[in-house]
């Protein structure tokens, strides 16, 4: 039972401060978990994930475990990771290959399109039980689809189809699938895991929050800067060059044009102009690329799709994308000041291998535990976490954060997308004003 | 067992090597480890068991000379609030084996456990196998590779900033 009210919600979220409970209270951590990440379309898996028929991925939406399985006919399946019989989970690996789901515990055994096949002793059973009353399969989740390989889940009914939802930044998936020469994307490369102690919005927030890199940042990009100045390398590492990005002049930051969208979506632009991470990289594997691009799309289609350079792209509430470097990162809320972050990356199909190799050198410096430049958020998010959680909500004026910095000079445009300079917090407005309509009922809208 | 003067002799050798790697990082001095590799040396964590490909697969570490010193520079830069204060570390290091001596590298294994202390996030435990492979230039030996396969290499962690 919740004693939050949906007007001291709507209080919580102003035009330019945010009060520090939306981060730090259990309560609003348990009503965020059925409102937002039950009631829309959440990333579970990707396609290339699962191949073969009887192939399944484990996922979790919200604070569901569920399974992902190529079914017989080879559409998605969606199912909750619970035995009907004892409540079990049936399974406990992160990934495998099934003919049938046979529950470990008592041997109730399921097809892969979740409906019960038989239980151990059958005569044992009263005769009003029934192998067929669906009250005994595998629970199937509302909602599974997928759009160009991303597969999503919505645990309710309500809301737009995932096409809908996903249309203000579905060009920024459209063009991380586009850049594949063979017009595919393969999961690849192993996933990290990496545990910090704070809320899942500031992560995602800091994604839209440019500013803090030249502060937060600063032994990371300025240790490179320092070793440049010393050593005069002949090059400097790719890993390094990812670091030494972080300390652009401050002024430069607002060159980078920053969307937010209805629904809470967003996108960012890119600031990797040097050498090995720059847009247009002038090393013979992408030169191979790029003429593998303009076979399968032509000249013209290959520079516009080339010529799209976004660092992050949330979809909205927990998934972020690079669609250059073909990363993505998911933020899994675990509890009011615990995340797991899941990064990953794919290969392209097509493209030559030292194109995939960037990426896995990219998802290492971004997103390793040892990674120079996560780690500082990370450590960040704790200490933000540890000054924000007393349980004292007083309502007294250093109880709220503020997140005014652009305000009232963002550019509205027709579509409803707000747009604002690089370290504008137009990001971080947008997506708490979504989090807020989500958390009073607003969204998703029924209609 | 027909170990004879010279092979005890050449393990007691990397023993001490081995010890004293470990030794320097738990004593901070992490310019003098680095000095340890060779110029075309690599530090490897795998992030995967079993991981044979450090280009189309991840890892937690996978770092050159270049980056190393890099990292050095930055963990010991005045800004850096994910080290501080700055992480203790203890190694054990155990059942030291000379695994090989072709081609002119010294292939050593061990078992290694690092308890790390950094004070607000307190205290835990890296495991795990150790494979150092070595190179003799002059009077010293130098790192070619020191790959550290860490029992819980793909579980979630929280961060980790120093070379263990």
């Amino acid at each position: 039972m919740n004693m939050i009210s949906n007007d001291e919600i709507r209080d919580f979220v102003q035009p330019s401060r945010v009060h520090r409970r939306v981060y730090a209270d259990a309560d609003i951590f348990d009503l965020e978990m059925e409102r937002i990440f039950e009631r829309t379309w959440v990333f579970a898996a990707h396609e290339s994930d699962i191949p073969e028929l009887g192939d399944y991925v484990r996922a979790r939406i919200g604070r569901r475990e569920v399974i992902v399985v190529r079914a017989d006919d080879g559409e998605l399946g969606g199912f909750y990771n619970r035995c009907p019989h004892r409540g079990s989970m049936i399974c406990n690996v992160r990934r495998g290959h099934v003919s049938t789901f046979d529950c470990p515990y008592h041997g109730w055994s399921f097809s892969r399109d979740g409906s019960l096949l038989g239980v151990p002793l059958p005569t044992g059973y009263p005769d009003e039980f029934n192998v067929d009353d669906p009250r005994n399969s595998l629970e199937p989740v509302a909602q599974i689809a997928s759009y160009r390989g991303f597969v999503f889940i919505n645990l309710s009914l309500t809301g737009p189809a995932l096409e809908d939802y996903l249309a203000p930044v579905r060009d920024s998936l459209d063009n991380m699938v586009d850049r594949a020469p063979g017009g595919e994307l393969i999961r690849d490369g192993g996933e990290f895991r990496q545990i910090y102690y704070g809320n899942w919005k500031v992560h995602v927030e800091n994604t839209f929050d440019f500013i803090h890199g030249h502060f937060l940042h600063r032994s990371s990009w300025g240790a490179v800067k320092e070793w440049e100045r010393d050593t005069k390398p002949g090059e400097t590492p790719h890993m390094a060059q990812q670091m030494k990005a972080n300390g652009l002049p401050l002024p430069e930051w607002d060159k980078i044009g920053l969307f937010g969208f209805d629904g809470g979506h967003a996108h960012i632009g890119g600031f990797y102009n040097e050498d090995k991470i720059a847009a247009q990289r002038a090393d013979p594997a992408f030169a191979a690329y790029q003429k593998l691009l303009v076979e399968r799309h032509g000249e013209t289609k290959t520079a516009e799709i080339l010529e799209i350079d976004r660092f992050n792209t949330l979809v909205f509430p927990n998934l972020i994308l690079n669609i250059r470097f073909q990363q993505i990162r998911l933020f899994e809320p675990v509890a009011v000041g615990k995340t797991v972050l899941r990064s990953s990356c794919f290969r392209m199909k097509g493209a030559p291998e030292e194109i995939f190799h960037s990426s896995v050198r990219f998802m290492m410096s971004q997103n390793s535990p040892a990674s120079m430049i996560s780690q500082d958020d990370h450590e960040a998010f704790k200490n933000m976490q540890t000054a924000l959680s007393p349980r004292d909500w007083n309502d007294r004026e250093s109880d709220w954060l503020d997140v005014s910095r652009g305000y009232g000079h963002e550019v509205r445009h027709n579509d409803g997308a707000k747009e604002g300079v690089g370290s504008s917090e137009v990001g971080i407005r947008n997506q708490l004003s979504a989090w807020s309509r989500y958390m009073t009922g607003e969204l998703p809208s029924t209609s | 067992m027909s170990a004879n003067k010279s092979d005890v002799a050449l393990h007691d050798e990397l023993e001490a090597f081995v010890y004293a790697e470990a030794e320097l990082l738990d004593d901070g001095k992490f310019d003098d480890w680095l000095d340890l590799f060779a110029d075309d040396g690599i530090y490897w964590i795998p992030a995967v068991p079993n991981q044979d490909d450090p280009l189309n697969t991840i890892s937690i570490f996978y770092e050159d000379k270049d980056i190393m010193a890099i990292r050095i520079r930055r963990m010991t830069h005045p800004a850096n609030i994910a080290q501080s204060p700055f992480p203790r570390t203890s190694h054990v290091v155990g059942q030291v084996r000379v695994a090989g001596t072709d081609n002119g590298l010294l292939e050593v294994s061990s078992r290694v456990q690092v308890v790390e202390y950094r004070e607000g996030d307190g205290q835990r435990v890296f495991a795990g196998k150790c494979h150092h492979t070595l190179r003799r230039e002059g009077d010293d030996l130098k790192i070619v590779l020191k790959r550290f396969d860490l029992v819980d290499c793909d579980a979630p962690h929280t961060f980790i900033t120093i070379p263990l």
